[in-house]
């Protein structure tokens, strides 16, 4: 201290030059761990699946008889349950039973119905509805598993057809479309999955690691979940990442058009297998996050088209005989829809999978070539 | 240009680097000049809508000049009317007749404060107490200065100049930007934190109030209304005040205060020492002081005296109302100030007379009057701020919803809720500030600061980031 005493009032001693910053950087440091424990304690997660198990043809899948629970930092603890052959469904996978309808549903992450609630999911909801609304028991097999790519899941046609379906059933929506890419094409028939880099212990470069551990801190997510809740924010920050929200934009840039016809590939190839086994292949788009604040916002001087990627798939359904259900404008009817997602995360909420169940009901039954036949409307519709 | 934002504090940033790579007072000068009429400019693209503020400035320049050439009399008066006329008449004030305004769109911004500086010039030239050469581009340099344009504070000419045109540049040392970058971080939390969310729970509130609401919970909501906004104006206003005087803490020159907490007074006439203070200081020195010489000089009766200062005091707090705004609200406004000044001054007196002043001075020095005095205060600046913020219809509608006893019990309340929180304040502060180390108070030692203002600068990021809600403008801009 007595360096300071001596020290004219106008001057720093020089340890105070070395010494405020740190005080600074550790301020921040410390700062920035308490609001990460305060986020983890509100907002706790948990997102990894321990029943799942090594599965050479799709990277991983889930052990049958299994129970688990997982949780979004934005949402409810949820319990996942897999029957015998590790869908995640109620119902035996066994041989159908005599007068049941069965439906085999393959895709990604909202066909598993992840983080929500095995009541709350659309192909419970609508396995539900089916069968009030055809007076006999419907199931729904749910080969839905998260993290599944498109070519995963035409991996999984085969098996889903084995289980002697009434409908085969495949969920879209255009981050499925997105990830899709080249390299899974050119090794799709191979029988083992190839081995991916895992991001985990990829080597980053240390500004890349510092980004994303503030991009994976919990503080960041709750931070999003807060920020998305305004549907003008989400679509700006959405927006900047312009390969990812590319579908918004017509005409669709050269790489959009190049996963298109990867889609269509995809498509015509289990279309064949489902019309071989003749059975009927539905495919259902939900709407990503992007396009439902594109349209809550419905802004002209944005030019964006959240319709566009639908009316695209519902051209590649049609080449394919493939029955396409647009869920989009049960989102356009609904107030606030962007917000029927766990926002940060990008999943549909449960409220959100409510929306899908409706239209497909609706599609299954109600057109005048209905698929599942003998399912008169009912007047209260849905189970939202 | 909003001043609380990132791309006013990035202009700023760029105007430091460069006014400091230059020692002589003449190109400072001229990169300053520079950076003023940058700033200017983004206020408008149409260069005829500053035309009127160019021709104010230069009638101003002109009368500074005529004064310092002659002193007479006739003259000054003509320039002084002159200029108060030019100023009501651009700044439009309702009871002129609307046809004689100038049917253009121009920029009205700064302009009661360049008002200000060069009626001080004026007066100043006049009485002989200006005497130094005032240049063009000192003299735009002084009342367009980028810092000081959108609302002060006021400083005067010779205390801008003798820092600013210093042949020798005042010393700019770490101590210097530490404070300066310390009041930068203060202020953007004052205005883009604490003031975003007084402004928004008031929003909220209004929104709320309805007449089908319990007495209670209206009374409480009327209160919200009520007691958030002088709370918001505070933040607002001194916060713009800190980032101003930060920032001018890096090109060198020293700004007056404008506020020293305010809430902790416990009379209107301290208050107004407390607040605004470049202004309440500009009006006593050129409004109260001339006014009640003259006054004196007219009526000189000891008898009168009394009579004179409460009547100087009216009409100095009368102007600080109608210089607020151009509607009929203002005029309330200023006619509230004017009575709560000289009700205040009244009771002090006679209170003095009839207690004595010893008795008086104990009374004024005991803690629970000081407390009950701090809570009235506050609860009259909220009253007559209802007409600085809103409009006789809106004050109407909130009025009728709220009925006589929720206005009652909402006026109440804000009084007992304001004393308790203000006294409580008191007690918080000594008894941090007793808290000692290195000859100071622990809570002013520069590691503290260092600590509490990367605090700060968290917080504010973070609920930047959360609301998303740019914070309200700085209020003061619209005058």
């Amino acid at each position: 201290m007595s360096t300071m005493v001596t020290l004219p009032k106008d001057q720093l001693p020089r340890r105070d030059l070395l010494i405020l910053p740190a005080l600074s950087i550790l301020t921040l440091l410390v700062l920035l761990i308490a609001s990460e424990a305060a986020a983890r304690f509100f907002f706790p997660e948990q997102k990894t699946d321990y029943c799942e198990i090594p599965n050479a043809r799709l990277g991983f899948s889930y052990k049958p008889g299994c129970i688990t629970h997982v949780k979004a930092a934005e949402g409810p603890w949820v319990v996942n349950q897999y029957n015998d052959c590790g869908y995640r469904s109620r119902e035996s996978c066994g041989p159908k039973p005599s007068g049941t309808t069965r439906i085999a549903l393959i895709g990604s992450s909202i066909a598993e119905g992840w983080l929500v609630g095995y009541d709350q999911s659309f192909n419970a909801r609508a396995a539900k509805d089916l069968t009030a609304r055809c007076h006999r028991p419907v199931e729904i097999q749910n080969l839905g598993r998260q993290a599944c790519s498109l070519t995963c899941i035409s991996r999984r046609v085969d098996e889903a057809l084995a289980l002697n379906p009434d409908v085969l059933l495949m969920t879209i929506n255009a981050s499925d479309i997105e990830t899709l890419t080249e390299a899974d094409m050119a090794t799709r028939f191979q029988p083992t999955v190839p081995a991916h880099k895992d991001p985990a212990t990829e080597k980053r470069s240390p500004v890349r690691r510092i980004k994303s551990l503030f991009a994976e801190s919990r503080a960041m997510i709750v931070i999003e979940h807060y920020l998305f809740q305004d549907a003008a924010t989400y679509l700006r920050l959405a927006l900047i990442n312009t390969n990812a929200t590319g579908f918004l934009h017509t005409p669709f840039n050269s790489a959009w058009e190049q996963r298109f016809h990867n889609v269509d590939i995809l498509l015509s190839e289990t279309a064949a297998k489902a019309h071989e086994a003749n059975v009927p292949f539905v495919l259902v788009e939900f709407p990503s996050a992007a396009q439902t604040a594109a349209l809550v916002l419905k802004d002209p001087a944005q030019k964006l088209d959240p319709d566009a990627i639908n009316t695209r798939l519902a051209q590649i359904s049609s080449s394919h005989g493939i029955r396409f259900v647009n869920t989009l404008n049960a989102f356009r009817e609904t107030p606030a829809s962007n917000k029927l997602y766990y926002l940060a995360d990008g999943h549909l909420d449960g409220e959100g999978q409510a929306l899908i169940s409706g239209p497909l009901v609706e599609q299954l039954t109600d057109s005048s070539d209905s698929i599942i036949a003998g399912c008169p409307v009912l007047h209260a519709q849905g189970s939202r | 240009m909003t001043i609380a934002s990132f791309t006013f504090l990035g202009f700023a940033l760029a105007v430091v680097l460069i006014y400091n790579c230059f020692s002589s007072a003449t190109w400072r000068m001229w990169i300053l000049l520079l950076a003023d009429l940058v700033f200017l400019s983004t206020f408008s693209h149409s260069v005829s809508a500053f035309v009127p503020l160019a021709v104010f400035l230069a009638c101003g320049f002109f009368a500074v000049h005529a004064m310092q050439r002659a002193h007479k009399e006739v003259s000054y008066l003509w320039i002084i009317g002159g200029t108060i006329l030019a100023f009501i008449w651009l700044k439009k004030y309702t009871f002129l007749p609307h046809t004689t305004f100038l049917q253009f769109a121009y920029t009205t911004l700064g302009l009661s404060y360049i008002f200000f500086r060069v009626m001080h010039m004026i007066i100043d030239s006049h009485q002989g107490s200006l005497n130094q050469k005032v240049g063009p581009l000192a003299y735009l340099n002084y009342t367009l200065n980028f810092t000081t344009l959108v609302s002060g504070p006021i400083q005067s000419y010779p205390a801008f100049i003798e820092q600013h045109l210093a042949p020798v540049r005042p010393p700019l040392t770490i101590i210097d930007m530490g404070n300066g970058l310390e009041r930068i971080v203060v202020g953007f939390f004052k205005v883009n934190v604490v003031a975003l969310v007084l402004s928004m729970i008031q929003n909220q509130a209004i929104n709320a109030l309805s007449s089908s609401q319990p007495l209670a919970t209206r009374a409480l909501t009327g209160a919200i209304i009520a007691a958030t906004y002088p709370v918001y104006l505070y933040y607002n206003f001194s916060g713009y005040t800190d980032i101003v005087i930060g920032i001018a803490r890096f090109l060198r020159i020293k700004l007056p205060e404008n506020f020293n907490r305010p809430f902790s007074t416990d009379n209107f006439l301290e208050f107004w020492n407390h607040w605004h203070m470049t202004l309440s200081g500009w009006l006593k020195e050129y409004v109260y002081n001339p006014l009640l010489k003259s006054l004196m000089r007219r009526y000189p009766s000891p008898r009168a005296e009394l009579s004179l200062g409460v009547i100087a005091f009216f009409v100095t707090f009368f102007l600080i109302g109608i210089w607020h705004g151009r509607t009929s609200e203002f005029l309330f406004y200023g006619v509230l100030l004017g009575i709560g000044v000289s009700v205040n001054k009244l009771y002090q007196v006679k209170m003095a007379k009839s207690l004595g002043k010893k008795q008086y001075k104990a009374l004024a020095n005991n803690w629970m009057y000081q407390a009950l005095c701090r809570g009235l205060n506050f609860t009259f600046f909220a009253f007559y701020l209802l007409w600085f913020w809103s409009t006789w219809k809106d004050l109407g509608k909130m009025a009728n919803t709220l009925g006589p006893s929720a206005q009652l019990l909402g006026w109440s309340l804000i009084f007992v809720v304001s004393t308790i929180v203000l006294a409580l304040w008191q007690v918080v502060r000594a008894s941090v500030f007793r808290v000692q180390w290195e000859d100071q108070p622990f809570i002013l030692s520069r590691y503290v600061r260092t600590v509490l203002d990367t605090s700060l600068v968290f917080v504010m990021l973070v609920v930047m980031e959360l609301l998303n809600t740019p914070a309200p403008d700085i209020v003061y801009k619209a005058f």
